[in-house]
This record gives structure tokens, C-alpha cells and sequence, in this order.
């Protein structure tokens, strides 16, 4: 207790300077890593060796030991990554290195890089054996579990109330302003600091204007090397594009390595790595299958590997040691052949742009004769072998058919030439549409109204035979999601505008029309909505641009179509007694009154 | 000032310009005590809501035209709150349901709820009911069509209502069977000018006949537009002059620019220009079934005879389509679609034919 409490006071009066207070201790963290390292070190010795020796059972630390750490690279020769990527990031940490030294003199901004690509290609790992190679001290920002776990409880309950909580925002901030002004103490000088961050506080992602504050801060204050790492997927909300914005990368001269998914080359030379390693020999058919159902994902490649080599409760190396027996070979086969469809190839989801592009520019296979002859009278209707299957594009992209084909509609008509076949595409929207629009099938057929159009597309553009992928166009967002909130939002606004009449079709086809002819004495904001929506020349409320690109890696927020309710009235409750007098018919008798209950 | 539609508007049974019989039986109506709920119906401008309104007046007297403006407020059994315009006198009160979008269930038995749970006060003056008037009950989904059959037995005793719609196609056959049903036709092109004419003898003009009847054919007899349109005329030139211009709403202007846009030229490239147009009309609040209407009247009068019988049928199977469906611009390409196609397919055959 007493050693807590000297420890608490030592610590509060060395950060007393600094300009962000808190109670919470994060060089704790700093050191995680190192500690995480050794830990791992140890372990990796006596799990090969008690695996080795015992198969799973013996090692008891080692039950739950997973391959990815204990097979780890160490070098840079280890990483599957591509030697270029690999390069390009040695180079920028050694430059940030030299450029920080003389802090004073050269450095305008902090350095900070940003690694992105999808899961399991390598980022993580390349930075730790880079950091490792070049003897740098790795500060890893772990989200906290629990917003007070940061605390000291001394045991004493009213000392945990004069402690505050902080919140994870504010132990973000403090972690990356502190981490590098301040070298760990538990590690002994090496040649530099590195901050990586993998995990995003939430908070950032739903406020990301204040990650991009953060940002800036450390830009001007930062004295080491900062790494933030995004892994990309083809669903949810992608963090690379809220987090990081393009202007943001500009203005703080952040460098963007993006990676690929590893090549099958390089996986089958990890393959066989970590197999020399764990002392494993796999077939030539059960490395390829395995790479392949991988598809380019190291972490998932060594998951699977480790999963094969010992499926269920007993061990393959264990029976391999006992015996080598026909059944034991015959069960070895099915297990290859079943290691796809079970352990499963990795869901990849496809972008969106590819989707569009997949189904669009519909490749066709010119070697292979298409299944099975058409008669003499059906042979126009006669394709090539399609390379991809359109439902199979459709669900591997994340999202709603509905979407799917909105995207679709707004960009087939440049691949198409021919106002007949224009027809015939547009015709299968109209079907697609149909189809889902009964409400209690909607889920089962919302995947068919997505196939029927892409089929369609897929069959009728290769008629038309300069559709087919001659040459690149751009891809653009739908715009009928813009235009029904506008069409909603209107609609809402002039109805608030326009209490006095019931009708609101014939108030928007005619009577707001000639309103602005007349233009009787009506206040400011009906006058402003009769300008908007009554004139087309001035009103110009849809943007002129032609439609707003789609990048290649975007992935699109689907909006809420299913809002109907008019936008809250700016005054609600308001009983206001319109002058009805005035609008309908000056008399005597036709008295206004306030309306109470 | 207000416009001439709402100052000119007649405020009694027995001043209406045209359908006067039917106005009498009206009268006869009222004055035979009670009255079963009604749907009146007929196209837009053709004085459905003139009707209503002289007809409550005839009920109730002049108490009905002090009126108020509440927003009432509800809340859907998926707890979402939900709020609407209504239009009161002490009498009646007026709503339409179909603002709320696929709520409108909610309202309409909500509403009628509470209105017909508070009784008249005094009985012997006053009828023993009150009145409910919804508007475009043709728009309300079927979820509140059959929920509106219900309520209108079950609170039969205090409350009465009258419906009104354009068209009683989309009226569920059980709701049209429980009332009596008032067709309020389209007023002839001579009624129009005879009405215009007083109109403008109220506000101390005068306007050549020629003029009157001009505006009277290109109104497509909707009396509120042929009002509006005379007033607009008079605001651009005033002593009226027989050939003067006659202002036309901009939309409609900008629809039948689209509309030979596609007889033009019959590509896909034609084909995304003319959809961004209707992305523009959309904004500008002109609803789909509109646009359907207005560019299939225009292209029917730019294309031949023979295609024309078959282009209208196109119309009308997409314009099903559109009502069944939830993306309208698939329909409305689609339709462009099929008659470009046609129409490009009936240009190169009528050439062939020449050469």
C-alpha cells in the first residue's frame, strides 16, 4: 500500500507540467508491449518445444496458443508482404527518425503514416519487425477496457470518488501527446520512439472532426514517428474514408502505404516457413488448397494451417508419430477436399465500384463453347461462358439489392449504344421492382429482383457489341436518393407554408405555379417557396454537377428511404390562427378567433 | 388581397354556377334532417371542396367558416411520433391523412377517435353529429381504407364524414359501398367563361369573350386553373387584350420541352438527359403520377395515328407498375424506354417504306 502511494505521488508531481491533466496512468501501456513481447518470447520457446514434445496435451500454457503469435515474423525475410511496401516504409521510418532528432531546426510537421488494406495482408506485422529492426521503442494504443481502469484504487472508497473518470477521448488525446514526449522507463534507450494505432477510440467514429483536431495537434507537437493503421472492408462504415479525408492527408503530409492481399506466391513461401518452424510437412495438393481458400490473408493462411494440422482432439503430428496407416492417409485426403468447404475460404467482400464493374463490363470467357446448343431459331440468344456469376458479385457486395440496382440503373446507360436494347434493359428494372414490392416477400426476393437485373444487363449489353468493356468510364452515385429527400423536404415545407389548403397535389401543380404570376401580399417564407419550387429557371435546386463520382474503395451509407414523416415544425404547438380571413374572403362576418381548449 | 379562386368562391348552396340540380338535391339533403357519409369525387378544379364547404354551411351555419389551424399530434404503435395539420370550426374538422405518408392509419382512426367520442353540447339546436372531412382519401394506403371501414360504423351515431377524392378507383369497394357517393363533374368550357365572366365583372373588369373562352380551352376545364390563369393575364396586362399570352404554370412548360426532347432523339444518351429532367420536376414537387400524365399527353400528340393506341396502353401498364412499385423512375424510364423504341423502330420502317 505504501509502495501505491509513494508510486501515486511520484507520478502526479513528474506530470504536474504538462498541459493535459489526468489522473489516468498510460506509461502502463507504453510498456505493454515490451512486456507482451518477452511474455510471447517465452512462450513461443516452450510451446515448440512442448509441443513438439508432447503434441497438445502436454504443454498446458500452450492449449490456447495461437500459431499467428507464436509464428510471428521476427525478420524482415519472414514477411509474406511485398518487398517494396516493406522498403517504402523502412526508408520513411528511417527518414522521420533523422528528421526528428533535430527536431528544432528541420521539422515542420510530425511525421505520421497511414497503412491501410484489407485484413490479414501484413500492415501490423511489417511495423513490428520494422520497429524491432531498427531498435525503436513501440508505443501501441490499446482502446481502454473500462474508463476508470486507469486509476489507482488505493483501497480506500472515498479516494476513488475525488478521482474523475475520464473519458476515452480524453486518454487518446493524452496517450498520443504524452507517448512521445516522455521515453518509458522500463526499457533501456534505444534509438527511437514509434506510436502505432490500430484501435480507434469510438468516439472518433462518430465525431471524426475530433480524431482530425487531434491530428493536427500532434502534426504541430509530435516529436516522433506516428503509424495509425485502417483495415478496409467491403462492409460497414469504412474508417479510412471518415477518419482520414483526402484534404486531411494533404495538409499534414501524411504518407499513404496502401496494401495488397498477398500474393500466392509469397503465402506458399510462409506456408512453408512456418511449417520448417512447427516441424509439419503438408502435401503439395494441401498447400495450395490452403493458400487458395485463404485468399491472399496471412493471418487467416496460418489460422488455417494451424486448425488442419490438428482438427478436433487429436493431433495429426501425434499420429503421424504413431503410425502411418492407409486409414490414417485416406482420412488425410478427405480432409483436404473437405478444408474448403468446411474450414472455409475467406468471405471476401467484393467494393462496390468492382461489383458494378464485374456486372457492367460482363466479361465473357471467348475460349469455352457455351453449354449445350441452342436450336437453329434461338441462336442470337446464344452467349459466351460468363466469368462471373452475377448473384455471387451481388452477395459479395454489402449491399441491399435495392441499392444494387439503383447503382446499376444510374450507370448502365453508357455502356449502352442502342435505344432498343436500351428498352430491353430498361424494362427489366421495371420487373426488378415489381417483383419485391410485396411486402411479406420481400427478403427472398429482393435477391432475385437484384439477379434479374443483373442478368438482364449482362445479356442484353453483350448484344449491343460495343457495350462490352472497350473503354474506361467512370462510375456515379444515384441520385434518387437525393432527389426523394428533396421531394420529402419540400413537400413538408410548403405544406408548413400553406396550412390554409388541404390539397397539397393541386397546391404544388397549380396553385404555387400561377402564386408566383401573381404574387399576391404573402409573407417571406411563402414567397421564398414559390420562387423554388413554382420557377424552374430560378429555382435551380438540384445540382448542376453530373453526379457525384464513385471511388473505388467507397462504400456507400444506405439512407433511410423508409421516412415519410414530415421535417418537425420549426414552431410546433403553436396554435395559430392563420389569417383565414384575409386569404379567403375580407368580410365582416368571417371572424378570426384564437382557438383555446 | 387574396386570390380571386378564394375571394369568388361561392359560400352557398343555392349561389353555385353550375351542376344546380345537383346542388339542390344537396339542400334536400341537409334539410331532411341527416345524412349518410358521403364520397365526393370527381377531377381536380371541378368544385368538390366548394360543395363541402356550402354544404356545411347549409348544416350548420356560419359557425363553420370561423376556422383554426392545429397541429395535432399522435403516436404510431412503433412509438414514433407523427404530427399533422388540421382545419377546425367548432362543427367540423378537416385533415388529410395521406401527409403522414404509411401512418396515415394512425390519424385516421386516432383522429376519428376523438373527435367522435366529445359530443354536440346542445343537441336541439344543433345536429347531433359533427363532420369529418378527409382529403385525398384516394392516396390513403389500403392498411387505413380498411381501417376507415370500421371506424365509420362504429361512430356512426356522433360524427359523419365526407370524403373526397379524385377518383374512386382507388377507393376500397367496401368504404365506397358505405357511402353515398356525390360525382362532382368537370365543369363544361361555356360554364367556365360564364363563371370567369363574373368573376371579372366582380372585380370590375371586362374581358373580351374570345379571351375568356381561350382561357377556358387551355384550363383542360379545371375551373381553379382557369381563375388563376385569368388572373395571372390580368396581371401581366391589363385592359385584356383578345389575343393576349396566357401564362402557363413553368413545370408544364419544362415537361413538353422533355417531351420533345424524346421525339427528337431516340438514344440512351437522349435517355439519361430526359431522366435528369424528371429528377429536376420531382424537385420541383410535381408528383410522379403528374409527370406520367402530362408526357404521355404530350407524346401521343407528337406521334402517329397507329402508334398512338399502343403507346397509351404502354402508359397505362407502367403507370400501374408505378403505382405498385416504390422506385417511380424505373416506370417512367422504362416507359421512355418502350416508346422511343417504338417510335424509333416506326421512323426507320415509315423511311424504308419511302425509298
Amino acid at each position: 500500500m505504501e509502495v501505491q502511494k509513494q508510486l501515486k505521488t511520484w507520478l502526479k508531481s513528474s506530470f504536474d507540467n504538462d498541459f493535459v491533466t489526468s489522473s489516468s496512468r498510460k506509461d502502463c501501456r507504453k510498456s505493454e508491449y515490451q512486456k507482451d513481447e518477452a511474455l510471447a518470447k517465452t512462450k513461443r520457446k516452450k510451446g515448440i518445444q512442448s509441443q513438439l514434445l508432447f503434441g497438445e496435451r502436454g504443454g498446458n500454457n500452450c492449449v490456447g496458443e495461437s500459431w499467428i503469435e507464436l509464428f510471428a515474423p521476427q525478420a524482415k525475410e519472414d514477411l509474406a508482404v511485398n518487398k517494396k511496401k516493406v522498403e517504402q516504409i523502412e526508408t520513411w521510418l528511417i527518414d522521420s527518425l533523422s528528421r526528428c532528432k533535430n527536431f528544432l531546426t528541420t521539422i515542420k510537421c510530425a511525421p505520421i503514416a497511414l497503412l491501410t488494406g484489407p485484413a490479414g495482408c501484413g500492415k501490423t506485422a511489417s511495423i513490428k519487425v520494422l520497429a524491432k529492426v531498427l531498435d525503436l521503442d513501440m508505443k501501441e494504443w490499446v482502446n481502454p477496457v473500462d474508463n476508470s481502469s486507469g486509476l489507482f484504487d488505493d483501497g480506500f472508497s472515498n479516494n476513488r470518488l475525488l478521482v474523475s473518470a475520464t473519458t476515452q477521448k480524453e486518454q487518446f488525446v493524452d496517450f498520443i501527446l504524452r507517448a512521445n514526449k516522455y521515453s518509458s522507463l522500463f526499457v533501456k534507450s534505444t534509438s527511437g520512439r514509434l506510436i502505432v494505432v490500430e484501435d480507434f477510440p469510438n468516439v472518433f467514429l462518430r465525431e471524426p472532426e475530433v480524431f482530425h483536431n487531434v491530428l493536427q495537434l500532434y502534426s504541430k507537437t509530435g516529436r516522433c514517428p506516428a503509424v495509425f493503421i485502417v483495415s478496409e472492408s467491403g462492409s460497414g462504415s469504412s474508417i479510412e474514408h471518415h477518419l482520414f479525408p483526402k484534404s486531411l492527408l494533404a495538409e499534414l503530409d501524411i504518407m499513404q502505404v496502401s496494401f495488397n492481399p498477398i500474393a500466392p506466391t509469397s503465402l506458399t513461401k510462409a506456408v512453408s516457413r512456418i511449417c520448417g518452424i512447427a516441424k509439419v510437412t503438408l502435401s503439395k495438393s494441401e498447400n495450395e488448397s490452403l493458400v487458395a481458400a485463404s485468399n491472399g490473408d496471412v493471418r487467416h493462411l496460418i489460422n488455417l494451417i494451424q486448425f488442419f494440422v490438428k482438427p478436433g482432439s487429436t493431433s495429426r503430428i501425434s499420429k503421424e508419430c504413431k503410425s502411418n496407416s492407409f486409414a490414417g492417409q485416406k482420412r488425410k485426403k478427405n480432409m483436404v477436399e473437405s478444408s474448403s468447404s468446411i474450414l472455409g475460404e475467406r468471405d471476401h467482400s467484393l467494393f462496390l465500384f468492382h461489383a458494378l464493374g464485374k456486372i457492367l463490363y460482363c466479361k465473357r470467357d471467348s475460349g469455352k463453347e457455351p453449354e449445350g446448343q441452342l436450336p437453329i431459331h434461338l441462336k442470337d440468344k446464344e452467349r459466351m461462358v460468363l466469368l462471373s456469376n452475377a448473384e455471387a458479385v451481388f452477395s459479395r457486395t454489402a449491399v441491399t439489392a435495392d441499392t444494387f440496382t439503383l447503382f446499376l440503373h444510374h450507370n448502365y446507360l453508357s455502356f449502352v449504344n442502342s435505344a432498343y436494347i436500351t428498352e430491353k434493359c430498361c424494362t427489366s428494372f421495371s420487373d426488378a421492382n415489381i417483383i419485391c414490392t410485396e411486402w411479406s416477400g420481400k427478403e427472398v426476393l429482393d435477391e432475385y429482383s437484384a439477379s434479374v437485373v443483373a442478368r438482364s444487363l449482362m445479356f442484353h449489353l453483350e448484344e449491343d457489341k460495343l457495350g462490352g468493356g472497350q473503354f474506361w468510364r467512370p462510375f456515379y452515385k444515384p441520385e434518387w436518393f437525393s432527389v426523394l429527400k428533396l421531394y420529402r423536404d419540400g413537400q413538408a415545407a410548403v405544406r408548413n407554408c400553406f396550412k390554409e389548403w388541404a390539397y397539397t397535389l393541386d397546391l404544388q401543380t397549380q396553385i404555387i405555379p400561377y402564386l408566383g404570376v401573381v404574387q399576391p401580399s404573402a409573407d417571406n417564407a411563402q414567397l421564398e417557396i414559390i420562387k423554388k419550387y413554382g420557377r424552374f429557371s430560378s429555382g435551380a435546386v438540384r445540382p448542376k454537377t453530373p453526379g457525384f463520382h464513385l471511388s473505388e474503395k467507397e462504400i456507400f451509407e444506405e439512407f433511410d428511404t423508409h421516412s415519410t414523416v414530415p421535417v418537425a415544425d420549426p414552431n410546433p404547438r403553436v396554435e395559430d390562427t392563420v389569417n383565414m380571413c384575409e386569404s379567403v374572403v375580407p368580410q365582416e362576418d368571417y371572424i378570426i378567433e384564437e382557438y383555446d381548449d | 388581397m387574396s386570390l380571386w379562386v378564394d375571394k369568388h368562391r361561392p359560400t352557398n348552396l343555392s349561389k353555385l354556377d353550375f351542376h344546380k340540380k345537383q346542388a339542390a338535391h344537396l339542400k334536400k339533403l341537409v334539410h331532411g334532417g341527416d345524412f349518410p357519409h358521403l364520397l365526393v369525387y370527381g377531377p381536380s378544379g371541378a368544385g368538390k371542396k366548394t360543395r363541402i364547404l356550402c354544404l356545411l354551411r347549409e348544416l350548420y351555419g356560419a359557425g363553420t367558416e370561423k376556422l383554426r389551424i392545429e397541429h395535432q399530434h399522435f403516436q404510431t404503435p412503433s412509438k414514433r411520433k407523427i404530427e399533422i395539420v388540421t382545419i377546425a370550426s367548432n362543427y367540423h374538422i378537416e385533415v388529410n391523412p395521406s401527409d403522414v405518408g404509411i401512418y396515415d392509419r394512425v390519424v385516421v382512426q386516432e383522429l376519428l377517435k376523438t373527435v367522435a367520442q366529445t359530443q354536440q353540447l346542445e343537441t336541439n339546436s344543433q345536429r347531433e353529429f359533427k363532420v369529418v372531412i378527409l382529403n385525398e382519401v384516394d392516396k390513403l394506403t389500403k392498411d387505413a381504407q380498411h381501417a376507415l371501414r370500421r371506424t365509420m360504423e362504429k361512430y356512426m351515431s356522433t360524427c359523419r364524414l365526407i370524403l373526397c377524392c379524385n377518383s374512386s378507383s382507388k377507393v376500397i369497394p367496401a368504404i365506397k359501398s358505405r357511402c353515398l357517393g356525390v360525382r362532382v363533374p368537370a365543369p363544361t368550357v361555356e360554364q367556365i367563361v360564364t363563371v370567369l365572366q363574373t368573376v371579372c365583372k366582380k372585380e370590375s373588369l371586362s374581358i373580351p369573350p374570345e379571351l375568356a373562352e381561350r382561357i377556358a380551352e387551355k384550363s383542360n376545364r379545371n375551373l381553379r386553373r382557369a381563375i388563376l390563369m385569368c388572373e395571372s393575364c390580368r396581371v401581366q396586362q391589363y385592359p385584356f387584350v383578345p389575343d393576349q399570352d396566357i401564362p402557363e404554370p413553368d413545370w408544364e412548360v419544362f415537361l413538353k420541352e422533355t417531351a420533345k426532347l424524346i421525339v427528337q432523339e431516340q438514344s440512351p444518351r437522349k435517355l439519361f438527359e430526359v431522366r435528369g429532367r424528371i429528377y429536376e420536376l420531382l424537385i420541383h414537387l410535381i408528383p410522379c403520377e403528374v409527370i406520367f400524365k402530362g408526357l404521355l399527353k404530350e407524346l401521343v400528340n407528337n406521334c402517329d395515328g397507329q402508334l398512338k393506341g399502343e403507346v397509351t396502353q404502354l402508359a397505362a401498364y407502367y403507370e400501374h407498375r408505378l403505382q405498385l412499385g416504390n422506385k417511380a423512375i424505373y416506370h417512367i424510364e422504362a416507359f421512355i424506354a418502350k416508346f422511343m423504341s417504338i417510335y424509333k423502330k416506326f421512323l426507320e420502317e415509315s423511311m424504308a417504306d419511302v425509298f
